[in-house]
């Protein structure tokens, strides 16, 4: 068998980003620290989501497919929390493929770079959040108000991202791993 | 035998002589004083440096005692110290639960309302929101092994909070009325005109209310009799009421809500 046969064949993928197992755990922990505490932290109708900073942080640094799989995980226990059908799944996957989809495009290490995607990616995911729902069958008649909420949260997660990212840069050191496929 | 004196006896005799002339002359001095009734000098100057020398004295026998009781003492007041350190954690421990009691006085007071008015109902603690903030629904620490079933209202002493819209063994999720999806249906309780209460996120709209209903400014709606609520639970106050146009078959009007979703604590789940 020639040794270009896939079977005999193992590609190698580069990830630059943290383990998938400690991020799935973090993340878990963020939707359990939402969902006690969102009501406390809400402004103008909106909360911060530490989600989608897991997710977007993660697809960005390690591939829209490890990217997919914790937004999936992170989606899924979102919907167990708000009754939400299946929205938050949806629209937490698709952020995290177009997130790890287009981060091959540009260096995402910037602090700034990344508040952005965070906050553009809050407002793709609600957008995706919020089509789903009204195909659920949710009222349309709020798309301003559910617009503002979203540009609240956009921007209240972009600084909450900028901060955990210039507090990460003090005290952790990433490291490059690489994995096998299996 | 001839006794011979010397220069030195002659000393001792002028010595002995002196002293005997001083000690006359201070008896005579103190004599003195002692008759008029006043300290001479001498008493003055004695009493003076003997009463520093006493404080010296005594300052040093004191703390000479001090030191030897804190050495004596040393192992009781460790003990002390240890049981006064128990005792404040303990007071501290007490202090923190009558805080957080105090602190759940008034939900404890608006649940005892309701359970005043709804016997059967099933006391619940809400345990959750909404993660994203999206919906206007709570998670409460009552499930299907609590008899709760899709579709029981959900209220406190104030009011109507919403509807059990999922139901699992140990917990329920209660959509609130304040959300879009809510539609409730409700009565001006002056004048009994029927309507749909339709949350709007923050408030409710009152829709469908009839052309001929004379709506004002603070008037209670409360629950018609409906799937999820009995007849007369208060839902608001009309707080603002919308110009109908021209024609129009029907008005309405916006209500503020009579429960304080902001700070919800204890419910009381209305059991079918």
């Amino acid at each position: 068998m020639s040794s270009f046969s896939r079977s005999s064949f193992r590609s190698i993928e580069v990830v630059a980003g943290p383990a998938l197992v400690p991020t799935i755990g973090l993340t878990v922990l963020a939707v359990f620290v939402q969902t006690v505490f969102a009501q406390f932290v809400t402004f103008h109708g909106a909360v911060p989501s530490l989600v989608t900073i897991a997710v977007v942080l993660y697809a960005a640094k390690a591939g829209a497919r490890r990217g997919a799989i914790l937004g999936i995980i992170a989606g899924l226990l979102e919907d167990s929390f708000a009754g939400s059908g299946a929205a938050w799944t949806i629209a937490t996957t698709l952020t995290a493929l177009t997130v790890g989809g287009i981060s091959r495009t540009f260096f995402s290490d910037g602090f700034a770079m990344l508040g952005a995607l965070v906050a553009l990616a809050i407002l793709l995911r609600d957008g995706i959040f919020w089509v789903v729902m009204s195909l659920e069958g949710y009222p349309r008649g709020f798309a301003v108000a559910h617009l503002h909420a979203a540009l609240w949260q956009a921007l209240m997660t972009g600084l909450c991202a900028l901060f955990y990212l210039v507090m990460r840069s003090r005290f952790v050191t990433d490291r490059t791993a690489v994995e096998r496929y299996p | 035998m001839v006794s011979i004196s010397t220069y030195r006896d002659e000393r001792r005799l002028f010595a002995l002589i002196g002293v005997v002339i001083i000690a006359a002359l201070v008896a005579l001095l103190q004599i003195e004083f002692t008759r008029q009734g006043r300290p001479s000098p001498i008493t003055t100057t004695v009493t003076s440096i003997a009463t520093y020398g006493q404080l010296a004295v005594a300052t040093a026998v004191g703390v000479l005692h001090a030191g030897f009781a804190t050495a004596v003492d040393t192992p009781r007041l460790a003990t002390d110290n240890g049981m006064l350190r128990a005792q404040n954690q303990t007071l501290r421990a007490q202090n923190r639960e009558l805080t957080e009691a105090l602190a759940r006085v008034p939900a404890e007071r608006d649940l005892a309302l309701a359970q005043l008015k709804h016997p059967a109902g099933i006391a619940a603690t809400v345990i959750g929101y909404d993660p994203e903030a999206t919906q206007h629904l709570i998670t409460i620490d009552r499930g299907a092994r609590d008899r709760i079933a899709r579709d029981d209202g959900v209220v406190t002493g104030d009011g109507a909070v919403g509807r059990v819209i999922e139901v699992a063994p140990l917990s329920s999720k209660v959509l609130l009325i304040v959300d879009a999806a809510s539609k409730l249906p409700a009565v001006v309780q002056h004048g009994r005109w029927w309507a749909i209460a339709v949350g709007t996120e923050t408030h409710l709209k009152l829709q469908y209310v009839s052309q001929d209903a004379k709506l004002h400014v603070g008037d209670l709606v409360v629950t018609g009799e409906g799937r999820s609520f009995h007849a007369g639970t208060p839902i608001g106050r009309i707080s603002q009421i919308s110009a109908s146009n021209a024609g129009a078959l029907d008005q309405s009007a916006i209500v503020e809500p009579a429960v304080t979703f902001g700070s919800l604590s204890r419910v009381l789940v209305l059991a079918k």
